[in-house]
Parts: C-alpha cells; sequence; structure tokens
C-alpha cells in the first residue's frame, strides 16, 4: 500500500520581460502562442496543448523522453483579469500517478516599457511524489522560454 | 477601477473528533451529512450541488440568510477514501472575486478518536477578505462537524 503523505510549500519567481504587459498576457491567452514556451525540454515527445483560456476553462498538456515517463498537465482557470492577473490551478501527474495539486497566480505589472511579473505557487505534494525545490526550478525554465519567446516574437515585429 | 491586489496565506486548523475517520470523512462525502456544517456561523445555504469524487465540481450560493450573494465553485481533485481530500475552490461575490483556494483535508486514527489536520492555501484578491476572518469561518465549520460526528457517535 502507497505510505499516504503530503507535504505543502509555496513558492514566488519574479521576473522582468522587455514587453508590455498585453503581450505577456497574450503569450498566456491563446493555446498556439503559449505551445511556443510552455513545456517541458525541446527533445521530449509533447501532446497538443489544449486551452480554454477563460474563467472556468481547462487546460491540458503531457509530453516526456521518449519511451519514459509521461509527464500530463491539467489545469482549471480560477480568476482573469485581462493584462493583470492569472489565477489557476492544476495537477500534475506521471503516468498516471497524481504527484501533486497546486494553485498558481501570476500578477503583471507595468514596469517602465516592460513587464514585472511575479508568480507565486502554493502546493500540495502527494506520498512524496515531488519537491518544492525541483518544481521551482522547473518553473523557472518555463519563465526562460517565455523570455526568449517574448524576445524572438519582438524582433518578427520590428518595422522594415 | 479596482485597485487589484493578491495576498497570499496559509491557514492550518489542527482537531480531534470523538468518532471515527470514516464518520469524519462521511461528514464530506454525505450530502446529508454536508448540509449541517458547510456554512459559516450562522450563514445559510441557499443552493448546493453535489459531485464528491475526483474530478467532480460542485456550485454552492450561500450567505446571511437575507443575502446569499456569495458562490462557491469546488472542484476536488484528489480522494483518499477515510484518508484525505485535496480541493480548491473560488469564491465570489456578486460576481466580484474574493479568494481561490486549494484545501487539503486529512484524517488519522487516534485510538477511537479521528485527528483532523486543514491545511488551506489561499490567495485573497482586491482586498475582498482577510486571512484572519477565513480562519474565523472554517474553525466554525469545524466546530459543526464536530458537534455533528460526536453527536451521531451514539446511534
Amino acid at each position: 500500500m502507497t505510505k499516504r503523505s503530503t507535504k505543502h510549500a509555496t513558492f514566488t519567481i519574479e521576473r522582468r520581460f522587455a514587453a508590455a504587459p498585453a503581450r505577456v498576457f497574450a503569450a498566456y491567452a491563446d493555446a498556439r502562442t503559449k505551445a511556443r514556451w510552455f513545456g517541458g525540454p525541446d527533445d521530449w515527445e509533447k501532446s497538443n496543448l489544449k486551452l480554454d483560456f477563460r474563467v472556468g476553462g481547462r487546460e491540458s498538456v503531457s509530453g516526456g523522453p521518449t519511451g519514459g515517463t509521461v509527464h500530463r498537465y491539467s489545469a482549471l482557470y480560477q480568476d482573469i483579469v485581462p493584462d493583470q492577473r492569472i489565477v489557476l490551478t492544476y495537477e500534475m501527474y506521471l503516468d498516471e500517478t497524481r504527484i501533486s495539486v497546486s494553485l498558481g497566480t501570476t500578477e503583471l505589472t507595468p514596469d517602465g516599457g516592460g513587464t514585472k511579473l511575479v508568480y507565486t505557487e502554493q502546493s500540495v505534494f502527494l506520498d512524496s511524489h515531488d519537491d518544492a525545490g525541483g518544481r521551482e526550478r522547473g518553473t523557472g525554465a518555463l519563465f526562460d522560454n517565455l523570455a526568449a519567446f517574448l524576445a524572438s516574437s519582438a524582433v518578427d515585429r520590428q518595422p522594415g | 477601477m479596482t485597485a487589484r491586489s493578491a495576498q497570499h496565506g496559509t491557514l492550518r486548523l489542527e482537531r480531534r473528533f470523538a468518532a471515527p475517520p470514516a464518520r469524519v470523512f462521511a461528514a464530506w462525502a454525505d450530502p446529508v451529512a454536508r448540509a449541517k456544517w458547510d456554512v459559516p456561523g450562522r450563514w445559510t445555504i441557499a443552493g448546493q450541488t453535489h459531485d464528491f469524487r475526483e474530478g467532480g465540481r460542485e456550485i454552492k450560493r450561500f450567505g446571511p440568510p437575507d443575502d446569499p450573494r456569495f458562490v462557491a465553485d469546488t472542484l476536488y481533485l484528489d480522494i483518499v477514501p477515510q484518508h484525505r481530500i485535496v480541493f480548491s475552490y473560488s469564491m465570489t461575490s456578486r460576481d466580484v472575486p474574493v479568494s481561490v483556494s486549494l484545501t487539503t483535508v486529512e484524517l488519522s486514527p487516534a485510538r477511537k478518536a479521528t485527528r483532523l489536520t486543514l491545511i488551506e492555501q489561499i490567495v485573497l484578491l482586491d482586498g475582498n477578505d482577510t486571512l484572519a476572518n477565513r480562519e474565523e469561518g472554517l474553525a466554525s465549520m469545524l466546530e459543526k462537524i464536530g458537534a455533528m460526528v460526536s453527536a451521531s457517535d451514539s446511534n
């Protein structure tokens, strides 16, 4: 029998992006755009990201190394304020095992010509399947991807 | 324009109830039992749906008897019968965001009693509630559960 346990943890990540809040928000609001930066490492096999971006809407995506463990993400949008705030809860699975449930708050505020993003994650890790340090590192990597995506799409927008 | 804010916090409440874990678990799982406690103080439930299973969604309207202005929208995330319930819920007041919570209820046997630990991870939105108020509400509901499960102990 599985030994039942829970571990609660909170972490906060703060980033600055050279893009206005509306552009950062747009990177979250559309499935094809979000799929450009939200997911595991480049060499993973991934499912299509499904996104119903509205309060009460769901999101899901899964992926993993070829032939390896499948990481599955399933979210519910709890609160959305355009260009300012996104609150969601999400479950993470390794294959069929639920390893954690989290409450994630993303806050966007104008910062000069760019955006300050503050992400706060309040998590419950189930039955010792994960740890907060690993989750914080993985989430930080997603924001690296987001920064790179915003920088590359900014180049596309330059005139001439 | 509303001043936007998000205040994060974690509430932890521990109680010991004079009833076995199965009876305490039923306080959530059984709609009849839940109707007896799932609102703080003298507030009342104006309407509640039940879908107690992993992935189940529930809507509850509640508030003061003459003004049930609050809506809680719950999603059950992880359920281990007699041991654990993890759920999220958003709360709004006339469609204005109040909070989003991730709540863990853990039950463990303690002789003939049950030790309950409730941990609520919460984000309070736009200054529309306080941690102290939420803790008071949770304490009130746990008190009702305690009274309910110990009263039914003699059945």
